[in-house]
């Protein structure tokens, strides 16, 4: 019984990362962004003591026990955070989600006009502003931060490498 | 002693060689690439127990078997991000491209506002199926119809302002 409640502590962990999300989010009205790093921390806590607590039991490697119970709840957490994310910076969805609540259908003039491509890349400068990503420094806009150029630029080689083109 | 880890890694490996070789003949949807990598682990892990290279009880196959999938699924969000550029990611490519100068606002605006990003993203979701454009209307099909109710109950529950 031990064992298996190892294998689902990744899944229980990020149930516990979408509690806390959600409490931080709605209890106590954090920003978005802080209240998913709060409840990656909790859950991260969670499987901390999951995977501490089966060292008595586990059959596996202590190395291999910690990739395997980490590396699942990391990446079901990306996951998660992506759903998120989704809802909150893709086109595609913004569209779907403007024509369910147009009653399923509407005009394409009317679809373009509803969300023009000025207020689109203000959007994004403003996300990518309070993210501290980029800067306005003289009416230039620079690079603040380089992380999410390196983010952009292995998109850009994997694109290469599927022959889809770089840039 | 990281025997399964590395079991895990070549099928992995696996499955994105296929991938990549498959992609350039003919583009895969994002549902093939899941099946594919799920052929590749189980290819391999059967092989694997057969020779006897493997040797795991079921708790730890199902949690070797957890790991894979949630690596996978976190490969396939990162593949339709390779799929279709991210317009943010197109804007801090152009920035950094400028240099240390940075790039003039207006300039920035210019480039991107030619470039009709959400006429494009309709044209791609009606290749996706979701929706479909007749008679200069735009529709959600079925498929499109269970997205955006997922969505709208999603940012509804979690607390999500419309982005875009």
């Amino acid at each position: 019984m031990a064992r298996w409640l190892l294998v689902a502590s990744p899944m229980l962990a990020l149930a516990i990362n979408c509690a806390f999300y959600l409490l931080l989010r709605r209890a106590f009205a954090w920003r978005i962004g802080t209240s998913i790093l709060g409840g990656l921390c909790f859950g991260f806590a969670a499987i901390v003591g999951f995977v501490l607590d089966s060292l008595d039991y586990a059959n596996v490697a202590f190395a291999e026990l910690m990739i395997c119970q980490f590396g699942t709840y990391l990446t079901l957490s990306f996951c998660f955070w992506t759903f998120l994310n989704l809802n909150i910076t893709s086109l595609r969805i913004r569209v779907i989600r403007e024509l369910l609540q147009a009653g399923g259908a509407i005009a394409v003039v009317e679809l373009l006009a509803s969300y023009s491509d000025a207020e689109r890349l203000q959007r994004r400068l403003a996300r990518l502003l309070n993210g501290r990503q980029i800067e306005l420094v003289d009416g230039n806009w620079r690079l603040r931060s380089s992380l999410i150029l390196i983010i952009a630029r292995c998109i850009d080689v994997n694109r290469t490498i599927m022959g889809l083109g770089g840039g | 002693m990281m025997k399964n880890i590395a079991f895990l890694a070549l099928a992995l490996a696996g499955g994105f060689i296929f991938q990549v070789v498959w992609w350039r003949i003919r583009r895969p949807s994002i549902s093939s690439v899941l099946f594919l990598f799920a052929l590749a682990f189980i290819g391999l892990s059967m092989t694997g127990l057969c020779l006897g290279i493997l040797n795991l009880g079921p708790a730890d196959y199902v949690r070797l078997t957890l790991l894979y999938i949630s690596v996978t699924l976190s490969y396939a969000i990162l593949c339709s991000a390779v799929e279709v550029r991210s317009p943010t990611l197109g804007i801090i490519t152009y920035i950094a491209d400028r240099g240390r100068c940075g790039c003039p606002e207006r300039e920035l605006m210019q480039h991107f506002l030619a470039q009709g990003a959400l006429a494009d993203r309709i044209e791609l979701m009606e290749v996706g199926g979701l929706v479909r454009i007749v008679e200069r209307n735009c529709a959600l099909t079925n498929k499109g119809l269970l997205f955006a109710n997922l969505f709208e109950f999603a940012a509804q529950f979690f607390d999500l302002p419309k982005g875009g």
